[in-house]
Parts: structure tokens; sequence; C-alpha cells
């Protein structure tokens, strides 16, 4: 028979997919989210040094380009866990795990400081203060949205690890 | 949803190859200034082009097929090599680069001039190893066992 037949059902005799190809490709997840993970890790690093978090107005600009920054971290985060659940590795589902956790405090903490700098930076921005309101709004969204993806992800590890 | 991942990592790969090609020319080699410019730009951008390599290495390994999975392999391994000479030409930059953030005007232009150098190597050095690290395991046979799990459980056409 040319054709290959996939047999769907319980039977001994059913589908058989190499271990090999089902490692190979969780790997490839997992290791596409580390990727992503430091490339993203170094691009916000350089995007909010140097820090200085006695002025107020920078803390917002800082807040507001860490949101900005995070969509990378983000996707490899989530890769990251998905990858280390499809390997069946609770260590690695643990260590995604946390790396969520981490990034949801950061995130909860640029969250506090964009809200409560606002007003400092407006001070600071003098007549052009639609465009702190616009990165403020922009900021806000992206970090709600992303909060959201690391508490989903915080219990979807805990659940699986 | 196999079918919506692999339009979305053909996707994402036409735009980033596209995004990648408009960075590159018209090239000026041996002007530092475009080395550093390029490298940052590069690895700053190159992030399409490999979501769309993975999404298209993973949906196509997951279904069995060795064309495309190998083909994003080699294309892996290519980039990572040239974001290891990017990595390599930067940091033989750098010298340059932090003589011509001492002579900046202002001490913020200066702090710009550095962040920009040393994020371009960084970010290099990072996808280099990253890259040839994910060629190697797409391009390496995988080991022959049997099991009765599919690799991507629950994704239906």
């Amino acid at each position: 028979m040319d054709k290959q037949t996939v047999i769907v059902g319980s039977g001994p005799s059913t589908t058989r997919v190499d271990e090999g190809d089902r490692v190979r490709v969780w790997r490839l997840v997992w290791g596409f989210g580390v990727l992503f993970v430091l490339a993203g890790a170094v691009d916000l690093g350089a995007a909010i040094g140097p820090l200085d978090f006695s002025n107020r107005a920078l803390r917002f600009t800082t807040a507001a380009g860490l949101m900005a920054g995070w969509p990378i971290l983000a996707l490899g985060s989530v890769g990251a866990l998905v990858g280390a659940a499809g390997l069946d590795s609770r260590r690695l589902v643990t260590l995604a795990s946390v790396l969520h956790a981490v990034l949801a405090a950061t995130l909860a903490i640029a969250f506090l400081f964009l809200v409560l700098d606002r007003g400092a930076a407006m001070t600071a921005v003098g007549p052009a203060t639609a465009t702190v309101t616009i990165g403020f709004f922009r900021a806000l969204l992206s970090g709600v949205c992303f909060l959201v993806v690391h508490v989903l992800a915080v219990r979807a590890g805990v659940r699986n690890g | 949803m196999v079918r919506t991942a692999r339009a979305c990592g053909w996707a994402f790969f036409a735009t980033g190859l596209f995004g990648q090609l408009v960075t590159f020319f018209p090239p000026q080699w041996q002007r530092p200034e475009w080395e550093v410019a390029y490298f940052g730009e590069f690895s700053a951008t190159i992030a399409a082009l490999v979501i769309g390599l993975g999404l298209l290495a993973v949906v196509d390994s997951a279904e069995r097929r060795r064309f495309v999975p190998l083909l994003s392999g080699w294309m892996l391994l290519v980039l990572g090599v040239w974001a290891g000479v990017g990595a390599m030409l930067v940091a033989l930059d750098l010298p340059l680069l932090l003589m011509a953030a001492r002579g900046a005007e202002t001490a913020q232009q200066a702090t710009g001039i550095k962040i920009v150098g040393f994020k371009a190597l960084a970010l290099s050095a990072v996808y280099s190893i990253g890259l040839i690290t994910l060629a190697w395991v797409l391009l390496k046979p995988a080991p022959r066992s049997k099991s009765t799990r599919a690799p991507l459980t629950g994704l239906s056409k």
C-alpha cells in the first residue's frame, strides 16, 4: 500500500509515532522559548538602563518602556512553559512557572510606578502632555494584557507541575 | 489549527525576510557606524523571521515532514553564523564607539551611544548561540524509539 494510513482508536496497533520526533518537537518549542526570553531580557535591559529610581519622571518612562518591550519576553516565557510541559519535565515546568511569577511581579511593580508617577511625568514634559497620556494608556493596556498572560501561565504551571 | 499555524509561520517568515533584506541593502562595509547600526537593527528585528522559521519547523516536525524542518534548520544555522559574525564585528568596533561616546556633546548622548553598541553586541551573541543550538537540534537525526504518543496531541487540521 502506497498511501500511509492513520488509524485512530484505542487498540494496541494504532498510530505509531517516533518518541524521538515527539521529544524533538517539544525541545524545539522550549528552545525557541528560552531564546526569546534571553533576547527579550537583553532588549529590556538596554531599553530601561541606566535605572534612576530617584527621578520620578524617569521612573515613569522606564515603566512605560518596560511594558512596550514586553511581547518578545512574554512569547518566550510562554514557549518555555509549553515546551517544558510537553517534555513532561517537572523541573522545567517549575522553573518556567517561577519565571512567569517573577515577570508578573515585575509587571505589577512597573504598573504601580506608571500610575503613581504619571503626574511627575506630565509636569516634566510641559505642554506635550498628550504624549504622556497616550504612552500611559498604551503601557496600561499592554501591562494588563501581559499580566493576565503571566497569571494564567503561573496557574497552568502549578496545575501541570 | 495546524494550517493556521503554518500560514502564520509563512507570514512571519516572509515579512521577517523582507524586513531583513530592506535593512541590509545597500551594504556599507568598513564604515563602523553602519556595521553597528546594521547589526543592531538585524538583532532587534530578527525575532519575526525566527518566529516564522520556528513555527514552520515545529508544525512540520510534528507532522513528520522532513523538507521544511531541514530548510528551517539550515536557515537558522546561516542566521546564527551571521549573528556571530555581527557580534564579532561589533566587538571590534566597540573601541571606536567608546571613543565616539567620550566625544559626545551631552552625557545622555554618550549613554545612548554606549547602550546601542552593547545592545547590538549582546543581542547578536545571544541569537548566535541560540540559533546555532536550535539548528543543531533540527538538523541532527532523531533517536529511533517507538511510542504511540502523537507529537502535538490535541492539534487537528
